[in-house]
């Protein structure tokens, strides 16, 4: 499951006064059937350095969202058209209808290579030469017109796609953005298993993940998803430049009484042709300091169906500790019969914390279960058996 | 008023009245003789001894001086010998004498001027209006003049509007019923210098452009000039709308109120000591909110406005008057979320932070006090000097979205101008000095909701507090002007304005001239061109088709001033003394106007505002007739094409009306107690960007290369070309009656206002519904059949 957010649009203000107006004094004209219109081209395309494929959508305007069909969407493609890239040295490649099991009509693809040490790149013929930080051109021809487009490859400098263990409580994720440019802004996305936040920016802060200050300390980029940065569990966190035309197509906010469709780059067409360049994307094994009683790795000889033979906690820096400061968030992983599970809890500070251990194979229900701290051990009870198993700190 | 003299008695009278004798008594002799020498003395009647302000000169050598209000004058260092002295007076004989200078001596002379006896014959005083002044005497065309009594008498909604009325006038389109807005043969709206006692106001409209600013009781009259104004004119590109205050003279206290379905509105006003002193003070408020809430008891209608304007003015000595000048106006929209607990201040907007709440607060209003100094100078000088603070402000404020948005405009002038008559010269000189202050505010704070956590992650970029855009350039102006009258039949207005603007770092010269040529004393061909420059403008939509929030930027290093070039030609016809015809062609081109790009995004700055260049020409054709018996009004018809142009592509701009007429007819004869009114409305339609489409949006994952179905972004509507479709033609027609009741002391009249009485629909906008197959094409109208009331009362 993915979150995003979109910057609310000014424009409602415009909306609203115009509703205002219009119901006080405006009557509503009778409807009547729009006229036929003349379909537009409709093309989208990200070139993307990282990708050997790039992809090209070309399909036509709709009239109407009533979906025809209980399984496809409503979907105009257009499958003959002539789509060309032009590259920055006066080359150019033309890019294929795709084939194939499940693919789509009016899809596109052509191969590509990324050069980055300014050579004429290897490769065979019709395969086109990615340089970012160059201008690129695209060009679709159609029986309903032809659109065209450019865009500038942002430079995002080597990939970190690292994987490395980063504590909470103490490490910082920097990247060095002086290599950057020709990015309008950042796309920036946190992946853990149960879900995704992402979140665009213009600017980056100098770190992405580092210890908060405070609760409300937000002057890092990724602070957009403190809430579900659990430690103990492994998740990836992803940085991307994006051109303009991107960050126009998905962020921009827009005038809906505009002159133009929203976010749209392309001549003669409508949609996006736009480029990325990935900067960051790896998985951190985020870990945290055992700075609480409960805090640790934890293990026990008993086998149980429901609850683990081993567990380990961590509580999350990013979690506001309210009502008496004593609340905490717990994370971590354990194994209950061979199989990995994912604790996620609080910990009141009163000594009961409540965990739910949620199987990462999600076929198989997860068990809620309380636990406290009792003579240097962990207890846990599963609150719908009422099995109470002690861990020792391993 | 005619003058007839039968008969002139030429008296001259000069006496030199102890020439160099008394000068040598009064002053010890120089042990040297030297060659130069004073002369000094005064002037008076004749026949009563006054003093005159005569104009006195001499030949050798040449040179003049105006006598002071004792009717002295000197001259210093004046070589020793004869001298030839003449003083001028109007309405007195013209006195020359010759006068030996001595040197080191002081030569001191009495002049004596007669007045020039008039016979006057039987006396028919005939008004002459100032359509028809301005028709003999100046050159600048398409000038439009319009009093308060004919405003008042032209149907509207709710109650007169003077910036309505102007609407009706050639040249001048109205984007439709819900815009008190108006553009001026092809130029944008912010084109228009709109003036209150010559103190400019930014936003003359409450919200949403529905209705002007101006209380018409307190206005005079209006002069909207639209085209090739003069020089002492600049800031703007299209029009001046200069509106007069009303300077009540009648002593004691009067007054005029009013009760509207719209508002209600209070003028009181008069003159004290002898009309030395005059004030005059109006109020004004809507209470369409309180009635909706009365009645439906809630606040279904949370929206009202306020204003206010002051005007005073006071006799100085020697003819001159201070004048002072405030109006302050204020509208709000104020929706509160009915969950939210009232605070202890529950008459004003309320600090929620509940972000649940659906509470709304949106103001806008002009605030703008003048002091203005006119001085006469003698006969033929007078002096003008003004000081003025004139702001704008708005702000939005919608907690539930975190968005605030802020922005005012400031201007603090000083102004002045000398007007010297001289034979056949009109000579105006003049200088403008302004600083302002721009500034605009942005906070908008995007949140996290994740369902696993109550915490909330502002973005980093959100400008808590901070301003994102503040200016404060300053200009500097200067002016003259020339209006020749070489003879009978030419009239020739020559000026030249200079302007510089700090910040954009830009010296421009802007050359204005006109030319009238009278064929017969009633018929008269004007041409006239002209430069002009506009370094504040504000950035809105103009596509759009209410105003809703302006945001005015002044040119700086990066936002250039925007220029235009404009030709006028046209001919005047008087068929009747109360009758004219005037017809004009006119053409125009801009250079570098700017708009706010689609893309509204403060993020991507670069991209905020966008260029581009215009052209627009036509013909406006105007019928008047002032009032006669009681009847008056005007046809007025425009055609125009306005075209704009960008990156190479041209579009019609929202505004561009083919075709414009407005018919206006009055009747209100002396001896009835009834005023009729009407107004008719043809036009063509103004373009608007059709739809095209629908489109899939597509989702992609920018780390795996992978794009979602489609549709996993949602649908977009695709627009048309930039106003490729044109609204279907529009016409409405208005109708008003008031009666008018004597009590006592108390004038009472009622009114009937019929907006649209044929409830003809004109298309306000369209709507495309795309979850029927086939889509739907819908349209809201404009103002529907609207009939009402009022009550007048004046004391």
């Amino acid at each position: 499951m993915v979150r995003h957010t979109r910057r609310p649009l000014a424009a409602c203000a415009v909306a609203l006064v115009a509703a205002l107006t219009a119901s006080i004094v405006g009557c509503e004209i009778k409807g009547t059937t729009a006229p036929e219109l003349e379909p537009r081209v409709v093309v989208h395309a990200v070139l993307n350095p990282t990708s050997a494929v790039q992809i090209v959508t070309v399909e036509r305007t709709l009239r109407s969202i009533v979906r025809t069909s209980s399984e496809m969407p409503p979907y105009d493609p257009i499958d003959d058209a002539l789509v060309i890239i032009y590259g920055p040295r006066g080359d150019s490649v033309i890019a294929r209808p795709a084939t194939g099991a499940g693919v789509n009509a009016g899809v596109y693809r052509v191969s590509s290579i990324t050069v980055t040490d300014g050579s004429a790149g290897n490769g065979q013929p019709n395969v086109l030469r990615l340089r970012p930080g160059e201008r690129y051109g695209l060009r679709v021809e159609t029986t309903i017109g032809v659109a065209t487009g450019e865009t500038t490859i942002p430079v995002g400098g080597p990939e970190d796609g690292s994987r490395v263990t980063f504590n909470l409580d103490r490490d910082t994720l920097r990247v060095d953005t002086t290599s950057v440019r020709n990015a309008a802004g950042f796309y920036l996305r946190h992946e853990w298993r149960r879900g995704a936040d992402e979140r665009y920016v213009t600017t980056l802060d100098g770190a992405l993940l580092r210890p908060p200050s405070s609760a409300a300390d937000s002057g890092w980029s990724f602070s957009f998803a403190g809430g579900t940065i659990y430690p103990g569990i492994a998740q990836r966190f992803t940085l991307v430049a994006v051109d303009s035309n991107y960050f126009r197509y998905y962020v921009a906010g827009f005038d809906p009484f505009g002159d133009d469709t929203r976010g749209n780059t392309l001549t003669g067409g409508v949609g996006l042709f736009g480029s990325v360049a990935p900067i960051v994307s790896k998985v951190l094994d985020l870990t945290a300091d055992a700075d609480t009683p409960i805090e640790g790795s934890w293990a026990t000889d008993r086998t149980s169906a429901t609850l683990p033979t081993a567990i380990v906690l961590y509580s999350s820096p990013y979690f506001p500790r309210e009502g008496n400061g004593r609340r905490i968030a717990l994370s971590g992983t354990g194994q209950v019969s061979g199989k990995t599970v994912e604790a996620y809890g609080t910990d009141e500070g009163n000594g009961t914390t409540q965990l739910f251990l949620a199987p990462i194979d999600q076929s198989i229900p997860g068990t809620a279960a309380t636990g406290s701290i009792s003579g240097g051990n962990l207890v846990l009870t599963d609150n719908r058996t009422g099995e109470r198993i002690t861990y020792q700190r391993r | 008023m005619r003058l007839t003299s039968t008969a002139l008695v030429t008296a001259v009278t000069v006496v030199a009245g102890a020439v160099g004798a008394r000068a040598v008594a009064q002053q010890p002799a120089p042990r040297q003789a030297t060659a130069v020498g004073s002369l000094t003395g005064t002037v008076t009647n004749t026949t009563t001894g006054s003093p005159l302000r005569a104009e006195v000169s001499i030949d050798r050598p040449r040179r003049s001086v105006r006598a002071d209000s004792a009717g002295r004058f000197t001259f210093r260092d004046i070589p020793a010998g004869r001298v030839r002295l003449r003083a001028i007076s109007f309405g007195f004989e013209a006195a020359d004498t010759l006068v030996v200078v001595r040197g080191g001596e002081i030569v001191t002379v009495s002049v004596r001027l007669p007045a020039i006896p008039q016979s006057l014959a039987e006396v028919r005083t005939v008004a002459k209006s100032s359509e028809r002044t301005r028709f003999d005497e100046q050159a600048t065309p398409s000038v439009v003049s319009i009093s308060a009594a004919e405003v008042r008498r032209i149907p509207a909604l709710g109650e007169s509007d003077v910036l309505r009325t102007a609407a009706l006038l050639p040249g001048v389109v109205a984007r439709n019923d819900f815009s008190a807005g108006f553009n001026v043969r092809g130029g944008e709206a912010d084109q228009n210098l709109v003036l209150l006692d010559g103190i400019q106001i930014y936003n003359p409209f409450h919200m949403g452009g529905l209705f002007g600013t101006f209380i018409d009781k307190a206005v005079s009259g209006v002069d909207v000039i639209t085209g090739a104004f003069p020089s002492r004119y600049g800031g703007r590109l299209s029009s001046v709308l200069d509106v007069k205050s009303l300077e009540e003279t009648r002593n004691g206290l009067h007054g005029t109120a009013e009760v509207s379905l719209l508002s209600s509105s209070l003028f009181l006003g008069g003159a004290l000591s002898q009309n030395k002193l005059s004030w005059n003070f109006a109020v004004r408020r809507t209470y369409a909110d309180k009635v909706v809430e009365w009645i439906r008891g809630n606040n279904d209608f949370p929206y009202h406005f306020q204003d206010a304007q002051f005007r005073s003015r006071l006799a100085l000595p020697k003819g001159g008057s201070l004048g002072l000048t405030m109006y302050m106006g204020k509208d709000l929209l104020y929706h509160q979320d009915e969950s939210v607990q009232l605070g202890s201040d529950p008459g004003g907007p309320i600090d929620i932070t509940d972000d649940d709440n659906e509470t709304i607060t949106f103001d806008w209003g002009n605030r703008v006090v003048g002091l203005t100094l006119d001085q006469p100078l003698g006969a033929r000088t007078i002096l003008s000097q003004r000081l003025a603070y004139t702001r704008f402000g708005t702000h939005f404020d919608l907690p539930s979205e975190s968005v605030y948005l802020a922005q005012s405009v400031a201007e603090l002038q000083l102004a002045g101008a000398i007007t010297h008559a001289r034979h056949r010269h009109t000579l105006s000189a003049g200088y403008e000095l302004s600083s302002y202050r721009t500034s605009y505010r942005e906070q908008i704070a995007i949140e996290s909701n994740d369902g696993n956590s109550d915490a909330k992650f502002p973005d980093p970029l959100a400008t808590d507090g901070d301003t994102t855009m503040r200016q404060a350039p300053a200009m500097a102006g200067l002016f003259a002007e020339d209006l020749w009258k070489p003879n009978d039949r030419w009239l020739v207005r020559a000026g030249l304005r200079g302007e510089f603007v700090s910040g954009a770092n830009w010296l421009g010269l802007s050359p204005r001239v006109s030319a009238k040529y009278f064929i017969t004393p009633r018929l008269a061909i004007t041409a006239a061109g002209g430069r002009y420059s506009q370094w504040m403008r504000a950035m809105r939509n103009e596509d759009l088709p209410l105003r809703v929030f302006d945001l005015w930027m002044a040119s700086d290093s990066s936002i250039p001033v925007s220029t235009s070039t404009q030709f006028s030609l046209g001919a005047e016809r008087w068929v009747a003394k109360d009758r004219f015809l005037r017809v004009e062609g006119y053409s125009k081109t801009y250079d570098r106007l700017a708009e706010p790009a689609s893309t509204v995004d403060p993020r991507i700055r670069p991209t905020l505002l966008r260029y581009y260049d215009g052209r627009s020409y036509g013909a406006d054709f105007y019928l008047r007739q002032l009032d006669h018996n009681g009847f008056s009004g005007w046809i007025a018809y425009s055609f125009g094409v306005t075209t704009r142009a960008r990156d190479g592509v041209s579009y019609w701009p929202a505004h561009d009306r083919r075709h414009n007429a407005n018919v206006v007819a009055t009747y209100a004869p002396p001896q009835s107690r009834w005023a009729l009114g009407s107004h008719l409305g043809l036009a063509s339609g103004t373009p608007y960007t059709g739809w095209a489409g629908l489109m899939n949006r597509y989702r992609y994952d920018p780390v795996r290369n992978v794009w979602g179905p489609p549709g996993s972004d949602g649908e977009e509507d695709v627009r048309g070309p930039r106003n490729g479709e044109r609204f279907p033609f529009y016409w409405r027609l208005d109708l008003s009656a008031e009666r008018r009741f004597e009590m006592g002391a108390m004038t009472v009249k009622p009114y009937l206002n019929l907006v649209n009485v044929f409830n003809r629909k004109n298309v306000f906008l369209y709507t495309v519904d795309t979850n029927t197959d086939p889509p739907q094409v819908k349209g809201a109208s404009q103002l529907p059949f609207l009939p009402s009331i009022g009550l007048r009362m004046e004391w």
